[in-house]
Parts: C-alpha cells; sequence; structure tokens
C-alpha cells in the first residue's frame, strides 16, 4: 500500500469528520454573517444623521495623540504626515517617532516641518532606547518628531506613549493614511462605554487610488491581481469579521495600522512587547486579559465606518512574507497567552475568540 | 462511510446559500445604482429650486409647492444634506420649507415610533428644524440611550431652565454617552444650567456630585465657589479632586487657603488638583508648599506642583532653581525637566529606583 493509498484510506473514514467539521465552521461563518449584519444594520441606523461637528467644538472630547513609527519613510512620511496635520479633531497632538532611519526620513521632516528642538516634560515610564533629541514643529505645534536609535516598532511606539499626552492613543504605521473625520468617529465607544479599552477601524487598500496632499480624493481599485484580491479580503475581515465579533463581544485583534487605546491602561500593560512579532495583536490580548484579571476595562470594539488607507504587498514574494510574519505574530500571541484559551475566568476571549484562532 | 445522499444535501444547501446570497447582493447594488441614477437629476433640480427660494423669500412658496410631490426618503436627503452649511436666516427659512413638505410631521410622527430607530431618526430630524419642546422633553426618558443623547443635543438649541434640570439629572445615566451628551449641553447651554447645577449640588454628595462638577468646572461661574468648597472636603478623592479643580477657576481667599490645605491630601490626584490651581490662580505664598510636593512620591504630582511653581514667577522659579541643584533626586529631576536644564544622570537614575 502506497503513502498515498494510506492518505486516501484515512481520508474515507475520517469522512464523517471532516463533514462534521465543514458544517460547524460554515455554521460559524454563517451565524458570524448574520451577526455582522446586525452589528452593521444598527449601526448605519445609529449614525444616520449624526451631528459630528459637536466633536469638534466640544470642550469634554477627549485628547487623542497620534504615534506614528518611522522607519526609512523618506518617500512617503510628507504625505502620511499631512494627513495627519489634516484630520478633523479638536485635542489632537502628533507623535512621529523616528526610529534610528538611515535615510532622509528626518531631514525630510526638519525641512518640511520647521523642527525645533523641545525639551517636554515627560516620565519614562518604559525603558527604551536612546533619544537622541526631540522636536516641535514651529508651524504645527501639534507636531511633535521624537529622534531615537534604532529599536523596532515596539520600541519606538514606545518611546511616543512615554511622551504623548493625551487620554487616547492611536497607534499607525507611518504609511497609513486616515480620513480626515476618523477621529471622530472613532473616539465614539470610549465616549459610549466606559469599559472599552481599545477600538479599531476600517482599513481599505490604497493601492491604484490617487492620493493628494495626504488624502486619497479618488479610489480606484488596483491594476495588479494581488492586491486585487487583498481588497476582498480586507473587506471581509473588516465588515464580516470584526464586525460580527463585536456582535459576539470578543474582538481580538486591533490592526496595528490603525488602533485607538486609552494611554492609562497601555502604560499599566508596559506598553508594547519588544519581543513579539504581532505585537499589536499580543498587546490587545494583554489589555483584555488584565481587564478580566483585575475587573477593569477590557472590551475591544471595532467600528466599520472610520477609515485609514495602506498600500498593501503587490506581488506573492511580498504578500507571503507579510503574511508569514501575521501568523508567527498571532501564533505568539495566542502561546504567550495560552492559559486564557478556554478559561472561563476570561469569558468571550477565552471561550469563544481563542479556540477560534487557535482553530 | 458518509453517503452520497447526505454528501450531495450538504452541497445542495451549500450551493442554495451562496446562490441565495449572490442574488440578494447583487439584486441590492443593481437597485442602489437605479435609484442613485434616478435620483441624481431630481435632487440636482431640488436643490436648485431650494437655494433659490433660500435666496428670495418670496419664492419659498413655490418651492414648497415644487418639492412636497417628492418621495420623503429624497426630501428628508435634500434638507438634511443643505443643513449643514446653513445659519442664521437661511436656516429658518430652510426650516419653514421643510415644514411645509410634510418634513417636521413625519419627523414628529416618527418619535413616537415603537422602534428605536425611528425615534432617533425623528429627534434628529427635530434637532435640525427645532422646536417640538413637549416631545424633545418626553424622550430625555426614552428607553434607548441614543434617544436621550440626542434630545440632550436638542437642548443646546433650546436652552431653559427646565431642559438644564433634565440634563443634569441626565449626568447620572447608565450610558455613557448620554452623560456625555449632558455635559456636552450643559457646557454650551453656560449660565442657564448653573441654577440646575447648584440644585443638584445642594441634594447630592458624594459620587453623584462628581459629574455636576466635572460641568461646573468649564462654567466659571462665582455662585459654584461655595459648593466647590464644601465638596473639598467631601469623603471621595474624584469630588475633592474636581472640587479642587473648579475652586482653582474662581479664586478668592477662601479657595486658596482650602487649596493649600488639599497639597497635604493623602489622594496623589487631590494633591496635584490643588496644585495645578494654586499655579493657576499664581498665589505666591503657595510657593513653600508646593515645594514639599517636588519630592512626592507620585510623578505626576511632583510634575503639576513643578509647572505650578514654574508660574509663580520670581518666586516659584527660584525654589525650583533652588530644587534643580539640591540632594533630592526626585525634586532635582522634575525642577531641571520644568527649566529645561541639562539632565544630572545620576539623579534621573536616582529618581527612577
Amino acid at each position: 500500500m502506497t503513502v498515498t493509498d494510506m492518505v486516501g484510506a484515512a481520508l474515507v473514514r475520517l469522512d464523517w469528520m471532516v463533514l462534521i467539521y465543514f458544517l460547524a465552521v460554515n455554521s460559524f461563518y454563517g451565524g458570524l454573517l448574520l451577526a455582522a449584519s446586525l452589528e452593521l444594520n444598527d449601526h448605519v441606523r445609529k449614525v444616520w444623521g449624526e451631528s459630528r461637528w459637536r466633536m469638534l467644538s466640544s470642550d469634554i472630547a477627549p485628547s487623542i495623540s497620534i504615534l506614528a513609527p518611522a522607519f526609512n519613510e523618506v518617500a512617503t512620511i510628507n504625505e502620511s504626515v499631512r494627513s495627519l496635520l489634516s484630520l478633523y479633531y479638536p485635542k489632537l497632538e502628533i507623535v512621529v517617532v523616528n526610529d534610528g532611519s538611515r535615510d532622509d526620513t528626518m531631514a525630510v521632516l526638519t525641512r518640511e516641518y520647521e523642527l525645533a528642538s523641545c525639551h517636554p516634560i515627560f516620565e519614562e515610564q518604559m525603558e527604551t532606547k536612546p533619544i537622541r533629541g526631540v522636536y516641535r514643529s514651529r508651524n504645527h505645534p501639534i507636531l511633535v518628531v521624537i529622534d531615537k536609535d534604532n529599536g523596532g516598532k515596539a520600541d519606538a511606539l514606545n518611546a511616543g506613549l512615554n511622551l504623548a499626552t493625551g487620554e487616547l492613543v492611536c497607534a499607525i504605521d507611518a504609511d497609513t493614511l486616515i480620513e480626515p473625520d476618523a477621529m471622530q468617529r472613532m473616539v465614539r465607544p470610549f465616549l459610549d462605554r466606559d469599559d472599552v479599552v481599545a477600538a479599531g477601524g476600517t482599513i481599505r487598500v490604497a493601492n491604484g487610488c490617487v492620493v493628494k496632499s495626504g488624502r486619497v480624493i479618488h479610489a480606484r481599485a488596483p491594476t495588479s491581481v494581488v492586491a486585487g484580491f487583498q481588497v476582498i479580503e480586507y473587506l471581509r475581515a473588516f465588515l464580516f469579521g470584526r464586525v460580527g465579533w463585536n456582535r459576539l463581544g470578543g474582538n481580538m485583534i486591533i490592526s496595528g495600522a490603525f488602533g485607538l487605546f486609552r494611554r492609562r491602561a497601555m502604560i499599566a500593560v508596559g506598553g508594547y512587547a519588544y519581543d513579539s512579532v504581532g505585537e499589536d495583536m499580543e498587546l490587545i490580548v494583554r489589555l483584555r486579559r488584565r481587564g478580566h484579571e483585575q475587573n477593569g476595562p477590557r472590551r475591544v470594539e471595532f467600528i466599520p465606518d472610520p477609515v485609514a488607507w495602506t498600500e498593501v504587498p503587490e506581488s506573492l514574494r511580498a504578500l507571503g512574507r507579510q503574511r508569514d510574519r501575521w501568523h508567527r505574530g498571532l501564533a505568539d500571541a495566542l502561546w504567550r497567552h495560552r492559559r486564557v484559551l478556554l478559561n472561563p475566568r476570561y469569558g468571550t476571549l477565552g471561550m469563544v475568540a481563542f479556540p477560534y484562532f487557535f482553530s | 462511510m458518509v453517503s452520497f445522499r447526505v454528501f450531495y444535501g450538504a452541497l445542495v444547501v451549500e450551493g442554495s446559500l451562496i446562490t441565495g446570497a449572490i442574488v440578494l447582493l447583487g439584486g441590492h447594488g443593481m437597485w442602489v445604482w437605479w435609484y442613485a441614477k434616478w435620483s441624481r437629476p431630481v435632487l440636482d433640480m431640488a436643490r436648485t429650486v431650494l437655494l433659490d427660494a433660500l435666496q428670495d423669500r418670496l419664492a419659498s412658496k413655490r418651492a414648497s409647492v415644487l418639492l412636497d410631490p417628492l418621495p420623503m426618503g429624497l426630501k428628508i436627503q435634500l434638507i438634511t444634506g443643505l443643513s449643514k452649511n446653513l445659519y442664521g436666516d437661511q436656516r429658518q427659512s430652510l426650516a419653514a420649507i421643510a415644514s411645509d413638505i410634510g418634513i417636521r410631521s413625519a419627523a414628529v410622527s416618527s418619535c413616537g415610533s415603537r422602534f428605536w430607530w425611528r425615534r432617533l431618526r425623528g429627534a434628529r430630524l427635530v434637532t435640525l428644524l427645532g422646536g417640538e419642546e413637549e416631545m424633545m422633553f418626553q424622550l430625555f426618558l426614552d428607553r434607548n440611550p441614543m434617544v436621550r443623547a440626542q434630545a440632550a443635543e436638542w437642548a443646546s438649541q433650546h436652552p431653559s431652565l427646565a431642559a438644564a434640570s433634565k440634563l443634569v439629572a441626565m449626568l447620572s445615566d447608565s450610558s455613557g454617552h448620554c452623560r456625555f451628551a449632558a455635559q456636552d449641553t450643559l457646557q454650551r447651554i453656560g449660565a442657564v444650567g448653573v441654577e440646575s447645577i447648584l440644585e443638584h449640588l445642594s441634594i447630592h454628595s458624594g459620587t453623584s456630585a462628581a459629574a455636576a462638577l466635572a460641568v461646573a468646572v468649564g462654567l466659571r461661574d462665582p455662585r459654584l465657589l461655595d459648593p466647590a468648597l464644601r465638596f473639598g472636603r467631601d469623603g471621595s478623592a474624584r469630588v475633592r479632586s474636581l472640587a479642587a479643580t473648579v475652586i482653582g477657576t474662581l479664586g478668592g481667599e477662601d479657595a486658596v487657603s482650602l487649596l493649600t490645605e488639599l497639597l497635604n491630601d493623602a489622594d496623589a490626584e487631590v494633591r496635584a488638583a490643588a496644585a495645578r490651581s494654586l499655579g493657576k490662580l499664581g498665589y505666591w505664598p503657595s510657593a513653600v508648599s508646593l515645594s514639599l510636593l517636588l519630592s512626592d512620591d507620585v510623578w505626576e504630582t511632583r510634575r503639576d506642583a513643578a509647572l505650578a511653581l514654574q508660574s509663580l514667577d520670581s518666586p516659584g522659579v527660584l525654589i525650583l532653581q533652588r530644587a534643580a541643584s539640591s540632594g533630592d533626586p526626585r525634586a532635582s529631576n522634575i525642577a531641571r525637566q520644568v527649566l529645561d536644564l541639562p539632565d544630572d544622570l545620576e539623579a534621573t537614575s536616582s529618581a527612577r529606583a
């Protein structure tokens, strides 16, 4: 009997298990789709006719610090910072962290935004690589740039977190373009509930779109097949997967490219982990876990309407590397926090979300 | 082995679901495309008629006659789209036309619906058009938090004592969204809300008073000083902290006396709030008391004390300069940061330890 015959025979014997698994997974996806439909329907009804202008003029709107780590981003840093400066939000601080770039990222920033050295008062709550200097823009005072030695994305984010003064912190990738009214929408869950510790928004594919002055002015489908498939994938992941998990109370992922967090909660858990490949997902699990263990805020919400745009890989090789990194990050986060799996103490996180991602 | 019947059955079910989903999605997409194509020229024409009417009041009756036959959904889309960009007289003219073409009556009718999203839609339309006080007051007690919050938003354009008392009651709502809407509106209506806040503070104490004190911070009304002084000795640290912040916006002899006392409070946030307030009031005799906080256990308190000293000009800056070269690593570190002096690495690492 050959290996093929043996495998075939085993599969025949396991056919009921295959069918049951197929039915179980598809039924779960069907349930998730139903949950997503209900959630999206409710959301559309909630936002119909809402006046977001009130947030722009509100004295009590929570302050937001945007952290944008940058490493060798000379080609995109100007557009990214311009898009951040054009955000419609009243209490905004933008912290760009130049993580030891070897190109002219810092020179571009200094020239375009007239950076001047400053010495803000902050407490270094998380240790990071040495900071060479802190600068504030003369023509855009809300922009602060940290120039530091290279230490990786987590290290850069932690450096930004040390300096940030906002009640909420939005961590983005340096090449992410955020829609101007995204912050007004993203802040909603933090106003609605005290137990929200993080919120995420929809990410769309910028490949093929017309971008001007840091804004996507004309959304177009990408010409590359690989990027085109990712457009569908992102729509499915965000508007089906994450919205559905919202309804089930079990969102475990906030995209590292676009997430809003309570700053105090992030500092309380020690910020981003240096030794994790998927530091964004690992942070979310740690935040939720701490929330359960200390009966504190632990809810992670996904808001479908704030939008950020990002470039996706256009070649299979680059896509493969990206997905390899994502899955290693997922595996790392799940393994680190394996105690959560099937542990009723952690509610939906342990009993639903973890088994789903493990499977 | 699974029988073919089961296998085909599963395939048929799966195939039916997929086909149904494609038909639904495709059908919905076609409908959206057709509706957008049909409504675009209609909306453009209606918008032109409406804009002409807003420029020339005599044309408004004609506009109402022309727009009335349109479907209600389009009329609402037209009015809500234009209203965002109009203010003053033009906004009122728009509201009058909206009433003439039946939008107001549709909105009022929606406010009585048993579906929360219809009530919310009606409340938002009424907020846009104004008026309907009696009905909107009822919505303050609606079972859905979004609707209650919308009623609070409506009140910002209709400030009154009655509305203010409902807003103050909403400060202790179970929904965060409602509490935010109430707090935001009370800040916007300013002095109109002070009486209601005073009444609330005279009845409540402890954490029930916290939300009202948070609003009082932004109002800066001298009538709030007495209750703030009273709450400065409350059992709740959060309330004392808020009271200290309110006092810092008002000032006075009793105020600075209490604030100086609160610099020794057991809670770090209260100490920090007292320090910030004294700095804001520029009360330089508190400089010595503030200097003691430069060695506080909590960094935020040390920071706020140092910044307060800095805002006291010469007396405060002198104390900071002395602290910067003192042997106390915590005081030295924070003083150096505030004075923008070079780091003393030894002091920095000792302060962290």
